[in-house]
């Protein structure tokens, strides 16, 4: 298909073709909407096999950025970077020095940082060529691990669902079932314990599984194709994607679906599956927002109160989620595309207020 | 052949695709090369086939921009943007905002003016959203008289290089094309006691110049053919190839036409015949010099920017000079010319110097 058609399609703003014959840099630069604000979105390194295949990669990352950022209530807009390279082989500092002289170029329109294939320490070398960046090592003034908030925006995100659900913020007593006990899911199970949950954790690597036990004895371990099967109030998937399909759906006891993994529903469908099964779903793009929020605070120049406090609204974007989700009869994932769009509608309609510069 | 091939093969910095849905705008920029400055180059409208042909266009003639603005010693790198669409029946002046705004967006990397399917008032509307357009009416405005001035000195270049005598008068020169840029030139050398010979495809414009300047009207097919001094192509690119070259019988050929060979062996064939061939993207550089002159730290003056314009004469004899040295064809020696100054720039660029 050509680019224009699938630009018309998507919504895309600006697709930015960058190359620079020093360093071998081939970046493909996708803004979806900048309606909301600056486009914000990682920069991903991948041999794709085709240009293709990486123009199809970021056209369909940045829009997902879009409704992230918007669902969120953040003020950027989306957009997404690929280098098509091999992460292994082909980085140099003149490739992504060469990559921050071109989002420099845009003059704020793009902000990017570390994502599949580039870690922070890359862009110490962009840094060089344009402020543009977040998720900069802390001694470069990043806002360092991003776990922590993560977690604790997924704590919120589960407490507007008991809200719906049981109609109390509390989630005392209430069993929950953790997938994953990684850096969110270990720092999930903090706050779950300390509330005075029931819980249930599984991961495959058992060093992960072991140390949550050691820390939290009445904690119950299961092996990892057992987690789906458990009977209990909310099953946390902290882990994989793709983790609500065909096989998986049958086996939920759960009346809540909220974690950070992403992509957790294989397809669109299964999010409507669990609504029919009457399983409230927090759409992993927003409860899992919490690491977006605080790099995309480091440029107001990080403050880890105010970043902990917008994360903590995650909450009211749920609640507000699960309130069109009910008026209008559809997924909560359909819900948070609604609320997005028509947060981008409406702040775009009040931006047509003139204010003298 | 893919973005990135194109991008490869030609040495493109940039290719920006630009779409907005309330005016459905679809805007390509083509940023070639910056060695030099911001890329400026004009923004045409076309209405394309396929978009990949809108591609190729922008490839091309931003490529050829950063060899025109180096060859005219000016600071600015190649650029080009194209719009599809239909210039007379899909503009709107929420298309040419949205332009503008894209042009905005690339913070002065890319300076655009008017060219194919936009003009003046185009610009004026774009530039309600970007400070990076040039050719405004109120500034450097109609570039035809400055492309004029340039072809006219390039010729008497020419004139010098064969006849070791800039002068032109009693020369015979055959122009093609009667538009602005050949109505003005017509002007300089017949006030230099240049006979005139002239053809146009409007007889309208034929017939004005005959009545002004007692010139000879040739049909359209005849100009190639007739006995002169001086071939001007202002019209058509593509004029010089397998059909046209044996029928001519001058000893230059110098007009404002762009892409005058068809192909780069036809600057050959021109140069076994002993033809002295004025590169087009030199001599037809004045159009292009004089708006830049906007964008110099003084901003535009009409009499600095004709000067410098009128400079063409040492750059093509600069261009005879290389082609003679090395024995290569005019064409290829222009490019030459282009790609050392951006090179050796380059190596100068490399000093710090704090801000």
């Amino acid at each position: 298909m050509d680019l224009f058609d699938q630009m018309q399609k998507e919504g895309h703003e600006q697709v930015v073709f960058c190359h620079d014959r020093a360093s071998g840099l081939k970046l493909v630069i996708a803004i979806h909407d900048t309606t909301l604000g600056p486009a914000l979105g990682g920069c991903r390194m991948w041999p794709y096999a085709n240009e293709e295949a990486a123009v199809t990669d970021a056209l369909r990352l940045s829009k997902g950025m879009t409704y992230k950022s918007a669902a969120a209530g953040m003020n950027h807009g989306g957009g997404k970077c690929v280098i098509w390279g091999n992460p292994a082989t082909d980085k140099s500092e003149e490739l992504f020095r060469a990559l921050g002289r071109f989002i420099g170029g845009l003059r704020g329109r793009m902000v990017t940082g570390t994502d599949v294939g580039t870690v922070p320490d890359d862009f110490v070398w962009a840094h060089a060529e344009t402020d543009f960046l977040v998720a900069l090592p802390e001694a470069y003034g990043g806002s360092g691990d991003s776990s922590v908030i993560t977690a604790f925006g997924v704590w919120r995100g589960m407490k507007a669902a008991a809200r719906e659900v049981w109609q109390e913020d509390s989630l005392k007593g209430r069993h929950i079932a953790v997938q994953g006990l990684g850096k969110v899911g270990a720092k999930l199970v903090d706050h779950l314990a300390e509330e005075g949950c029931r819980l249930t954790v599984t991961d495959v690597n058992p060093d992960y599984a072991n140390r949550v036990k050691d820390k939290y004895p009445q904690v119950a371990l299961v092996a990892a194709e057992e987690i789906y099967g458990v009977d209990c109030d909310i099953f946390s998937p902290c882990a994989l994607g793709a983790i609500i399909n065909d096989q998986t759906l049958p086996r939920l006891r759960c009346r809540v679906v909220a974690g950070s993994a992403n992509n957790q529903l294989a397809e669109p469908r299964h999010g409507e599956a669990l609504q029919e099964r009457g399983i409230l779903y927090c759409p992993d793009y927003v409860i899992n927002s919490g690491g977006l929020i605080q790099v995309a605070d480091e440029l107001m120049g990080y403050n880890h109160e105010r970043a902990f406090k917008k994360a903590a609204a995650i909450y009211d974007q749920l609640r507000q989620i699960f309130s069109i989700a009910r008026e209008q009869g559809t997924s909560t994932l359909r819900a948070a595309d609604l609320l997005a769009e028509r947060r981008i509608a409406r702040l775009g309609a009040v931006g047509r207020i003139y204010l003298p510069e | 052949m893919s973005i990135f091939e194109y991008m490869e093969k030609y040495g493109h910095e940039q290719i920006v695709f630009c779409y907005d849905r309330t005016s459905g705008l679809k805007a390509i920029i083509g940023i070639h090369d910056t060695t030099l400055g911001p890329a400026l180059g004009g923004c045409r409208m076309w209405p394309y086939e396929k978009e990949e042909d809108a591609v190729y266009d922008v490839v091309r003639l931003s490529r050829g921009m950063t060899y025109k603005n180096s060859a005219m010693g000016l600071n600015l790198g190649g650029g080009k943007a194209v719009i599809i669409g239909n210039s007379r029946t899909d503009k709107s002046e929420e298309m040419l905002r949205a332009m503008g705004k894209f042009v905005q967006s690339l913070g002065g990397r890319y300076i655009t003016a008017e060219d194919v399917g936009t003009n003046t008032e185009d610009i004026a509307t774009m530039a309600l959203e970007t400070d990076f357009v040039a050719g405004r009416a109120e500034l450097s405005g109609d570039p035809s008289p400055a492309t004029a001035y340039g072809v006219y000195r390039g010729i008497k270049a020419c004139a010098r290089e064969v006849w070791g005598n800039e002068g032109l008068q009693g020369r015979t020169v055959a122009v093609q094309g009667l538009g602005h840029v050949g109505s003005y030139l017509c002007k300089y050398l017949s006030d230099e006691g240049a006979r005139l010979i002239v053809t146009d495809i409007f007889p309208e414009n034929v017939e004005r110049i005959v009545r002004q300047f007692g010139a000879t009207a040739v049909k359209p097919e005849e100009i190639y053919g007739v006995e002169c001094d001086i071939f001007s192509p202002c019209a058509l690119g593509a004029v010089i190839n397998d059909e046209t070259l044996p029928q001519l019988k001058c000893r230059i050929v110098a007009g404002a036409a762009n892409n005058q060979l068809r192909e780069p062996q036809h600057g050959e064939v021109l140069k076994e015949k002993g033809i002295l061939y004025a590169p087009d993207f030199v001599i037809n550089g004045g159009g292009v010099t004089n708006v830049a002159e906007e964008y110099t730290a003084v901003g535009y003056s009409h009499d600095r920017a004709f000067a410098k314009v009128g400079q063409i004469y040492d750059k093509l004899l600069v261009v005879f000079k290389i082609a003679q040295e090395q024995n290569i064809t005019t064409a290829r020696a222009a490019d030459v010319m282009a790609e050392q100054r951006i090179a050796r720039l380059a190596q100068l660029k490399r000093m710090y110097l704090p801000e």
